[in-house]
């Protein structure tokens, strides 16, 4: 595994950063002390379930969280070395688009229906490069042949409504690239494209980036994506993240209770199981977090810990229990959604730190070996992976299987 | 799991082409239309929709020839051996100006040179040309130069020129100060992506347009006590400020309409210049002047239009003209003063057409910057805005509009354009803030602003055309409302002072001592209710186009 490269300057660094929202309820907190870096011409990537704060995190680099009701309770986010959050709104402007382009989950509804996506790209192309406008047309049809539409001079003037959304997804690749940012931020690209235009898509990203050398912050919550084109995984649950390590690392040793469930949940072929496993409940709602380790409702390693230890509960826990940490004993009972379930007193009352719990593996629970002794470092992985260099020359590597991708649905039958 | 067996997973790609060509092969080819195009064309092919827009056009072909359909003026006379034309000899400015915008229009459809908005942008520039050049200071028939009002000693020209001169003097002051100031604040102020000429030129165009709409109101508002109250040299100043708004607001237009419509502008100005310079018609012409003429035997040969009777020829020299039934002299009778009402009625929809169009227009455009920044701004700004508005609205249109009207002595048409738009626009706002509320968190402007494009572009490009819909569909049935407004003011005595509008016609078939006067009664109700009904017919359609989602049928 390589270390990290010190002569490498990291292009992102987001520094304990904390989101709040104020509704009528209180004080939400969506994003916690949520620490990442990319490195240029790395590939992030963020997993977790909906609700985790990883579009949040996201919007949150581009500063695009709507301010009221939301703000920024603490933490930095560095580019190349300048706070982002200390800009002021124009000096925003000519970072967005230019120094970190982002692309949207939804390409239906990401493009203007009254231009022509011409016009679209033209603009902004117009506004970071400081070109004349018939020049910004010539890069704007460079752009669509570098996504692959072919005929990209009459896909100039063709109206977001006459393409389908794989092509709508290119042309919002084209018009993120057209200004060569150095990161891209993808808020799950794929997700509402099916599943060949997904790889087409996810392949243009890689090819694109090898080309340009930009940096990735892929946002997901798709492990095949993850393993197909990260370096570096960050899995986030409930606004923190729980799991840092490099792809190879967190797929073969995965650490946290989490991330264990996310890859029991993934439907395989070879498999006689009728029906998949899940994590039980729900992702909670930030309103109303759990105490302690946010997890410990719906982990199943707490669980037979608890079961396995001698003696028995005390009173049930409500959720969100506000006693102090050494108050509790070391197996209560708690009442989840009508379930009732044992667990370790520790993760009711204690919420776990991201720790170094091997050697560039990160990890936020208090029951992975190791974890009373792992040193508090910053979560920073430089690690590039070889895979990109195998996939990029063919036949040199042992031939993959080929599968034919089936839905869960169909596995389960 | 290992990390092979999830990339194999998801790898479907290993059996497809990355690329697959696009379109398919013989995919039928859609030709590209602009949303406003389309719109256009399903509001064309509605038959109830065109049969509004028929007698529109037949309203704005009276609009445009009035003075070719009823005028005293023949339009050829042959006196003492010398043929004349008075009728073109006494063109007004405004008439001028509505056939130059006619023929611009009509090479546009023809040639089509600019795409769609372009072109009714372009109308609509020239249009703007003819409010300041109606009052453009006129050469009277013995050739002295002279503005309407300037009283003995006042060169008119020279003060225009003066104005002029001043104006662009202020400007280069301003200018230089913008220029001054901004060097000061380049270290406070970020200018990293622009360069400091690009955003001093930003700047004194944003200042100018603002200056020039508020210019513009205040022009119309003082026009209504230029001729009394206020320095005949001073109005002229006034006029030398609109010859520079002419000459700059091509300059707000994005650079390929600008060269156009820079040109057309200067060519139009040029043009009417030399036609305005040399003629002069005259305030109250004698119009007995030509019958006197025809009656001594002087008039060799004469060409009449198809109705000889200006709308203020009051028929002086036939007594028994007053109150004339509907007959074949006068095709729709005469009124209480003795004009002819046919010709009347013809040159009354100048005043119904620009009513509609520009205190609709005044409306929609105050509607669009107060909802647009609340609907965007939202907070505060929202809440305050809201009050305000309602606070507005809690006043119903037709008293504020007779309040204000009460107090004016010399109501003018521009004064009541003014009025109208000014008091129109809450329904629009309304309409645009809740459309913005929804277009500010929709995917493509969260899009504008994460590839940084700067807040007027995603205020005016990004969510103002998609947010425009309604605002259309309002603005049909808001031009059909205006006109029935001018006429209720009209029908009260609150209208225009010096001109015959519709329902101020309307008003004298009730006129005292007369009882009920049914021609005069029939034929201005008849315009009124014809044309409200086409507006609505087409705002209907206009609807349909727009929002498929609320069309009846299919």
């Amino acid at each position: 595994m390589p270390e990290p490269q010190p002569n490498k300057s990291p292009l992102l660094e987001i520094q304990g950063l904390n989101i709040g929202f104020e509704t009528n309820r209180g004080l939400v907190r969506p994003v916690r002390d949520v620490s990442l870096t990319i490195f240029p011409g790395q590939t992030v990537a963020v997993v977790g379930e909906s609700g985790c704060g990883k579009s949040v995190t996201a919007l949150s680099i581009l500063r695009l969280i709507p301010q009221p009701p939301g703000k920024v309770l603490g933490g930095r986010i560095l580019l190349e070395g300048r706070d982002l959050l200390g800009l002021s709104e124009s000096q925003m402007r000519s970072v967005r688009g230019k120094d970190i382009a982002m692309i949207f989950q939804e390409p239906m509804t990401s493009l203007n229906p009254v231009y022509t996506i011409g016009d679209q790209i033209v603009e902004a192309v117009t506004l970071h490069q400081g070109v004349g406008t018939r020049q910004a047309y010539a890069i704007a049809e460079e752009a669509l042949r570098e996504v692959g539409i072919s005929d990209a001079r009459r896909r100039l003037h063709e109206y977001p409504h006459q393409m389908s959304g794989g092509m709508r997804q290119r042309v919002m690749i084209a018009m993120a690239l057209s200004c060569r940012p150095k990161l891209l931020i993808a808020d799950e690209p794929t997700t509402a494209l099916d599943v060949t235009i997904q790889a087409q898509i996810l392949e243009l990203l890689r090819k694109l980036q090898r080309e340009t050398g930009m940096a990735i912050m892929l946002i997901t919550h798709d492990l095949g994506v993850v393993a197909e084109n990260a370096d570096v995984v960050a899995v986030m649950y409930a606004s923190r993240v729980v799991e840092f390590a490099t792809v190879e690392e967190l797929f073969d040793k995965p650490q946290h209770p989490y991330t264990e469930g996310l890859f029991k949940s993934i439907p395989r072929l070879n498999d006689t199981r009728t029906r998949l496993d899940a994590i039980p409940g729900m992702v909670p709602n930030p309103a109303r977090f759990p105490s302690g380790c946010k997890f410990h409702p719906r982990c199943h390693r707490t669980r037979a810990l608890a079961a396995s230890q001698p003696g028995a509960a005390s009173a049930p826990v409500p959720l969100n229990y506000q006693g102090g940490g050494a108050a509790l004993p070391p197996v209560v009972e708690i009442v989840s959604e009508g379930d009732r379930a044992k667990v370790m007193g520790v993760c009711v009352s204690a919420e776990p730190a991201l720790l170094e719990v091997q050697p560039m593996h990160w990890g936020s629970c208090h029951f992975i070996d190791g974890f009373d002794k792992a040193p508090d470092t910053q979560p920073v992985s430089a690690h590039r992976r070889e895979v990109t260099a195998m996939v990029i020359d063919g036949g040199v590597q042992q031939p993959m299987p080929v599968v034919v991708p089936v839905s869960a649905g169909e596995v389960t039958r | 799991m290992s990390i092979e067996a999830a990339q194999a997973f998801s790898n479907p790609e290993a059996m497809l082409t990355a690329t697959e060509p696009y379109p398919p092969k013989n995919a039928p080819t859609v030709a590209s239309r602009s949303l406003l195009r389309q719109a256009v064309l399903d509001t064309w092919s509605s038959r109830l929709a065109r049969t509004g827009l028929a007698w529109l056009a037949l309203l704005v072909f009276f609009a445009i020839f009035a003075p070719f359909l009823a005028n005293t003026h023949p339009l050829a006379m042959k006196v003492a051996g010398r043929w004349s034309s008075p009728l073109l000899h006494n063109l007004t400015p405004a008439d001028v100006m509505l056939l130059i915008d006619m023929v611009v229009a009509l090479v546009l459809v023809a040639t089509r040179p600019l795409s769609f908005v372009q072109s009714v942008g372009l109308v609509l520039w020239f249009t703007a040309l003819a409010i300041p050049l109606t009052y453009w200071p006129q050469l009277d028939t013995s050739g002295r130069f002279s503005g309407v009002t300037a009283p003995p000693g006042v060169n008119t020209l020279g003060s225009v020129i003066q104005g002029f001169l001043v104006f662009s003097l202020i400007l280069a002051v301003a200018a230089a100060a913008g220029f001054a100031g901004w060097k000061l604040l380049q270290p406070i102020v970020d200018g990293a992506h622009l360069s400091s000429l690009k955003r001093v030129w930003l700047v004194a165009r944003a200042l100018v347009l603002v200056g020039l709409i508020i210019w513009g109101l205040v022009r119309l508002l003082l026009h209504g006590y230029h001729s009394g109250r206020l320095h005949a040299q001073w109005t002229d100043i006034v006029m030398g400020f609109d010859w520079w708004g002419i000459v700059l607001l091509p300059l707000l237009i994005r650079p390929p309409q600008r060269v156009a419509a820079g040109g057309g502008g200067a060519a139009v100005a040029l043009v009417a210049l030399l036609i305005f310079c040399p003629v002069r018609p005259p305030e109250n012409f004698d119009y007995t002047h030509y019958r006197g003429l025809a009656a001594q035997g002087k008039v060799e040969s004469v060409i009449y239009v198809p109705i000889p009777y200006s709308p203020r020829d009051r028929l002086r020299d036939q007594p028994d003209a007053r109150l004339t039934p509907p007959g074949r002299q006068h095709w729709l009778g005469t009124d209480t003063n003795g004009s002819d009402l046919a010709s009347e009625l013809i040159h009354a929809s100048r005043i119904a057409l620009s009513i509609g169009f520009v205190a609709t227009g005044i409306s929609v455009v105050i509607g669009i910057i107060v909802g647009g920044f609340m609907g965007y701004y939202a907070g505060l700004l929202d809440l305050l805005g809201m009050r305000f508005m309602e606070i507005f609205e809690a006043v119903p249109r037709l008293f504020l509009l007779i309040t204000i009207t009460a107090f004016v002595e010399k109501r003018d048409i521009y004064l009541l354009l003014v009025v109208f738009g000014l008091t129109g626009w809450t329904g629009y706002a309304r309409f645009l803030r809740a459309e913005f509320f929804t277009l500010r968190k929709l995917d493509y402007v969260q899009a504008a602003i994460a590839a940084g494009l700067p807040r007027r572009s995603i205020l005016f490009k990004h969510m103002l055309p998609n947010g425009l819909t309604p605002i259309l569909v309002s603005t049909t049935f808001g031009v059909a409302s205006a006109i029935l407004y001018e006429s209720a003011l009209s029908f009260l005595g609150l209208g225009l002072v010096d001109e015959a509008s519709w329902g101020s016609l309307l008003n004298q078939a009730r006129a005292a001592g007369t009882g009920f006067i049914p021609w005069i009664a029939t034929f201005p109700g008849l315009m009124i209710f014809l044309t409200v009904f086409s507006y609505n017919l087409v705002g209907e359609a206009v609807r349909d186009a727009l929002d498929p989602k609320l069309r009846k049928r299919d």
